[in-house]
């Protein structure tokens, strides 16, 4: 049997992940972990191996994420004087292996965007979505086609992608897309007339779709 | 859109065709999303705008609506050069994952926002012993023995023509120099080791991948030790296989 070990270099590619999808408190979590103090003056002075050119990117990504959300700060104080509260937390969703960030970016859009928190769940993250994409027409709530939404022709020889894509249809209907990188991006359009009443009607129909691509989850 | 893929010993070698890589609108805005240094909302469509994928071709038909692509909006336009610069960085993280077979935990994007040596720190620093020579076994010079290096940096480009792809890929040899500079004393083994992506996406479609090896490695690390990144071009060809 093949035991996966983490490489400590996860912790970093993990980070940039969350750091994509906008998850940041687990970005500076992971970055605080794997990389050293991020105000020495002269980080690249320190470069021995190649494992601290990335220790030291990480140093240097935490740096100017600190800079950005001392500005976010202040930008808060002024809506704040307006009495409008806004806060750069995103709502943060979570399985066994996955997490993700919820954003509200129209009356009636939203966007998840997921990332593997456990690398070695690669192969399986992989194959659930593959199977999701390749079920067309069994279910009814599950209607993929990956090539109408990727694009991607799977025939011939080549070096296609190893995402696919798959729409699940009901309100909110959404669409998936998983890439090469296990990247993972889900629109979803809230469909009724009238808007939902709670956030839970939004949430839970994205937690289904990282549910259906993670461990122990009923939606399989 | 399938696109011509190429492999190169160094940057001047011969190259060899291998089977051609499919570049869809999905892939690059994806990974561009998250390893293109600027921050770009649209990647996918830019890109499709940009290079005319033929992705509008792959779409169901719909019976009377015309296949309109948005091509000449771009008459009054410069094309963006955050937007070809995401581009040309994402299709390094594409080719790793789909033509060496690396995991999703061997590509760390590692460029920073800001530049924190005096020429740019690579895009890319990828784990690839495991999986070279991979495609490059054709191509590596005979009798060649490699101990290739855990780690080794990876630069990517995208250019519009064969010329500023050729300026591009010299560049970014500069580029390696400078991470080998910086471990020519701690770790003398992985001088000379380096991978550059160019793509270029107009014309005659085209990723090529160069891979850097050390023809004499000792004299290499003599010649980074004494002058640092500033290396001669001519010392830097005698030192590397195929420049």
């Amino acid at each position: 049997m093949i035991v996966f070990m983490a490489a400590k270099t996860d912790k970093f590619i993990i980070a940039t992940f969350a750091l994509w999808a906008g998850d940041f408190e687990y970005f500076e979590k992971l970055l605080r972990e794997f990389s050293k103090p991020f105000n020495i003056p002269q980080i690249a002075d320190a470069v021995e191996t190649a494992e601290d050119v990335i220790r030291d990117t990480g140093a240097r990504r935490l740096r100017q994420f600190r800079q950005k959300k001392g500005e976010f700060r202040k930008l808060v104080l002024e809506f704040a004087e307006r009495g409008v509260e806004i806060t750069d937390r995103p709502m943060v969703v979570e399985v066994t292996h996955m997490r993700g960030t919820i954003w509200r970016i129209g009356e009636r859009e939203f966007v998840m965007q997921a990332y593997l928190k456990d690398l070695s769940w690669e192969n399986d993250l992989f194959s659930r979505a593959a199977a999701n994409a390749e079920s067309k027409g069994n279910r009814d709530d599950v209607a993929p086609k990956a090539s109408d939404l990727s694009g991607q022709s799977t025939e011939g020889d080549g070096y296609h992608s190893k995402g696919c894509a798959w729409v699940v249809f009901g309100n909110p209907f959404i669409q998936v897309h998983l890439t090469d990188l296990g990247l993972l991006e889900a629109r979803g359009m809230w469909v009724e007339r009238t808007l939902p009443e709670d956030a839970e009607s939004i949430t839970n129909a994205f937690v289904r779709v990282l549910g259906s691509l993670d461990a122990h989850s009923g939606e399989e | 859109m399938n696109v011509d893929l190429r492999i190169q010993l160094g940057i001047q070698g011969a190259t060899h065709l291998l089977d051609p890589i499919w570049l869809d609108v999905a892939s690059i805005g994806a990974a561009a999303s998250w390893s293109g240094s600027y921050h770009v909302l649209a990647m996918g469509q830019h890109y499709d705008d940009y290079v005319v994928t033929g992705n509008l071709v792959s779409l169901p038909p719909i019976p009377g609506f015309p296949l309109a692509h948005p091509y000449e909006r771009l008459a009054g336009k410069i094309r963006a050069t955050g937007v070809t610069g995401n581009i040309g960085e994402s299709v390094a993280a594409i080719f790793a994952r789909r033509c060496l077979g690396c995991g999703i935990g061997d590509v760390a994007h590692v460029r920073s926002r800001r530049a924190f040596m005096r020429r740019k720190a690579p895009d890319y620093m990828m784990r690839l012993a495991d999986v070279l020579p991979g495609p490059f076994a054709g191509i590596l010079p005979a009798g060649f023995v490699a101990l290739w290096p855990v780690w080794m940096p990876v630069e990517s480009k995208a250019r519009t023509t064969l010329a500023s792809s050729r300026a591009a890929r010299r560049d970014a040899m500069r580029q390696l120099v400078t991470y080998w500079s910086l471990l020519a004393n701690s770790q003398p083994d992985t001088v000379g080791y380096g991978i550059i992506i160019s793509f270029q996406y107009r014309g005659n479609k085209e990723v090529r991948a160069s891979l850097m090896i050390p023809s004499d490695q000792a004299l290499l690390i003599q010649r980074l030790q004494e002058d640092g990144d500033d290396v001669g071009q001519q010392n830097l060809n005698d030192c590397l296989y195929g420049c």
